[in-house]
């Protein structure tokens, strides 16, 4: 790939190593020149805003002293810090907007949680309103129940902690290898069977939806929360099981019957009642993301993208996952974000001082937890075009009203679920996993792909022979990184990025685009 | 007035420049690494919990 050089100099800090030192938070934060520095200052104030509203609800002090996990929500702008590392103008704002609505969308999830609590803020009517829906699952049974909450409880608990802190998930590994659970299961799982079993919960809510995704070890997981759900607290979970080879057109009629019978299950344990209009109204606002996400890859296949990195994957989360067209607020986000991405494009925005490769991220990734997708652009000029759990929704669903599409509905929200993050390119076999990657990387025009190894996921270790021949065929740099996911005793942050620095200067024969930052003392950091 | 007029801009300034210096310098961030969170995770530690599978 041609160089691509940024014409526009950088304003204020032009390299990073400055920022860290080896404690747990950066030295200072970033200097992005005065328009700059003073918006970042602004989102700031905003964020503090926000922590201080949540702070200030239902069971919060209860709740703080009660949970292990509620410590790292007081350094959720360190997150932030890491996730708009060198970023300026019309990148910065993108980055903003989209991970404070996460953290709103987070923030209202504990406010929530603790309100309900029984150990918190005890409000047993809100908590009879609450479905606890699987933080894997995608939430599409849940968009005809506008009167009820679905609260995915492991998303503050273990998902979002572990992006403020690397460290969150530890303490509950621990827990769980105490009694029993081997150390080579996927940490992620892992961490929230230690959260069961230690009895880290919030407790709440009046029936439960777990799902078989994402892999083995979520449904371990899922084995031992759903015990202490039934036995102890009294709460039923229902059992939901999307097909393995979700291309297959002879599955789908099975899928749309499980998501018939997790709807019939809500309403016989909450008494509420499936709304057609709430649906289809839900199904509008899902086709409006997928179009908008759509066209965000479209800029991001051009010489200048705008909206990428561990922010782009993770406003898909929120918006698919969590939020699949029941909120009524995120149109409106992802119309300013649109704004800011065109905007972005028609100045021809860059992110870094030069871009020397384009790169799509494939495989489990542990980029939430640390800064990488970032990292990667300001140290090596590579930019990652997307990644793999941004690849998901790819058709609109139905969204009128009529008899016909009543029944239609069934199979788009199975679609929906088979095709949610972490799933659609993990379960389906090697078309999903390996052949489409090259599609991408064609309509990407992508040079590098970069090969999260996760080295406890079964699903993807045993392509990796796959991935090596195919890509050596296509003539596509492959680089692979291990990680442990959210445990990073078993690879530090710089244990991570020495890989791909390897890479960069044996295989690629280059040189860092800001050598500050190459080796990083951050081993120690949150 | 104009008196009045000058506190309430001065105050601001003062305010705007004290919080500026928590954020430019991450003391936000360092004091609850360093102060709070120290404190909250020797509370968690002493906490018996109910641990079952």
């Amino acid at each position: 790939m041609e160089v691509q050089k940024n014409s526009k100099k950088r304003a204020g800090d032009r390299t990073l190593g400055c920022l860290y030192n080896t404690g747990k938070v950066r030295r200072r934060r970033e200097w992005r020149g005065i328009k700059d520095t003073m918006y970042d200052f602004y989102r700031w104030l905003n964020l503090w805003k926000i922590m201080i509203g949540v702070s200030l609800s239902k069971g919060f002090i209860k709740g703080l002293f009660r949970y292990r996990w509620m410590a790292n929500y007081l350094a959720v702008p360190h997150m932030i810090d890491k996730f708009t590392i060198g970023q300026r103008d019309e990148t910065l704002r993108i980055t903003h907007i989209s991970i404070g609505y996460v953290v709103k969308d987070v923030a209202l999830t504990i406010k929530r949680c603790l309100r309900g609590d029984i150990r918190s803020g005890n409000d047993k009517k809100f908590s009879d309103r609450c479905v606890l829906v699987d933080e894997n699952a995608m939430t599409s049974f849940m968009m005809g129940f506008p009167e009820l909450v679905a609260l995915q409880r492991e998303v503050p608990t273990m998902f979002s902690a572990n992006l403020i802190n690397q460290n969150s998930a530890v303490h509950y590994i621990d827990v769980a290898q105490m009694f029993g659970i081997p150390g080579d299961v996927c940490p992620m799982p892992e961490t929230e069977a230690g959260i069961s079993i230690d009895d880290d919960f919030v407790v709440m809510g009046k029936c439960a939806v777990q799902v078989n995704t994402t892999c083995d070890g979520s449904m371990m997981g899922n084995g031992l929360i759903a015990k202490r759900l039934e036995k102890e607290y009294g709460i039923p979970t229902f059992q939901m099981a999307s097909p393995l080879r979700h291309r297959n057109e002879d599955v789908q009629k099975y899928a749309a019957e499980e998501i018939k019978s997790a709807i019939a299950f809500i309403e016989e344990h909450t008494g509420a009642k499936w709304n057609w209009e709430a649906y289809f109204s839900a199904a509008k606002r899902v086709n409006q993301t997928t179009r908008n996400r759509l066209e965000w890859l479209d800029i991001n296949s051009t010489p200048y993208p705008q909206f990428v990195g561990a922010v782009f994957s993770l406003y898909n989360d929120t918006n698919y996952m969590g939020n699949c067209g029941r909120s009524e607020e995120f149109p409106f986000i992802d119309e300013k974000i649109m704004k800011l991405v065109r905007k972005g494009y028609e100045n021809k925005t860059m992110m870094a001082s030069e871009y020397r490769h384009r790169c799509i991220v494939w495989g489990v990734q542990p980029q939430y937890v640390i800064d990488m997708l970032y990292w990667m652009m300001q140290c090596w000029g590579v930019v990652p075009l997307t990644d793999m759990l941004s690849m998901v929704i790819e058709k609109e669903i139905v969204e009128e009203d009529t008899p016909q599409n009543r029944e239609q509905a069934y199979y788009d929200m199975a679609y929906l679920s088979e095709n949610m993050i972490m799933r659609n390119h993990t379960h389906g076999g090697y078309e999903v996993l390996v052949d489409e990657l090259w599609k991408y990387c064609e309509k990407m025009n992508a040079d590098m792909v970069m090969m999260w190894e996760h080295m406890s996921c079964k699903a993807l270790t045993g392509m990796h022979g796959q991935f090596e021949e195919q890509a050596r065929e296509r003539g596509i740099n492959l680089v692979w990184v291990s990680h442990d996911l959210c445990d990073p005793r078993v690879y530090s942050r710089q244990a991570i990025r020495d890989q791909f620095n390897q890479y960069m200067r044996t295989v690629m024969r280059e040189e860092p685009l800001d050598p500050t930052i190459e080796v990083i003392t951050d081993d120690n950091a949150w | 007035m104009i008196k009045i007029g000058l506190i309430v801009i001065s105050v601001i300034a003062v305010l705007f420049v004290l919080l500026f210096i928590v954020y430019f310098f991450n003391l936000d961030m360092k004091f609850i690494v360093n102060v709070v969170a120290p404190v909250l995770e020797k509370h968690y530690d002493k906490r018996d919990s109910n641990q079952f599978v």
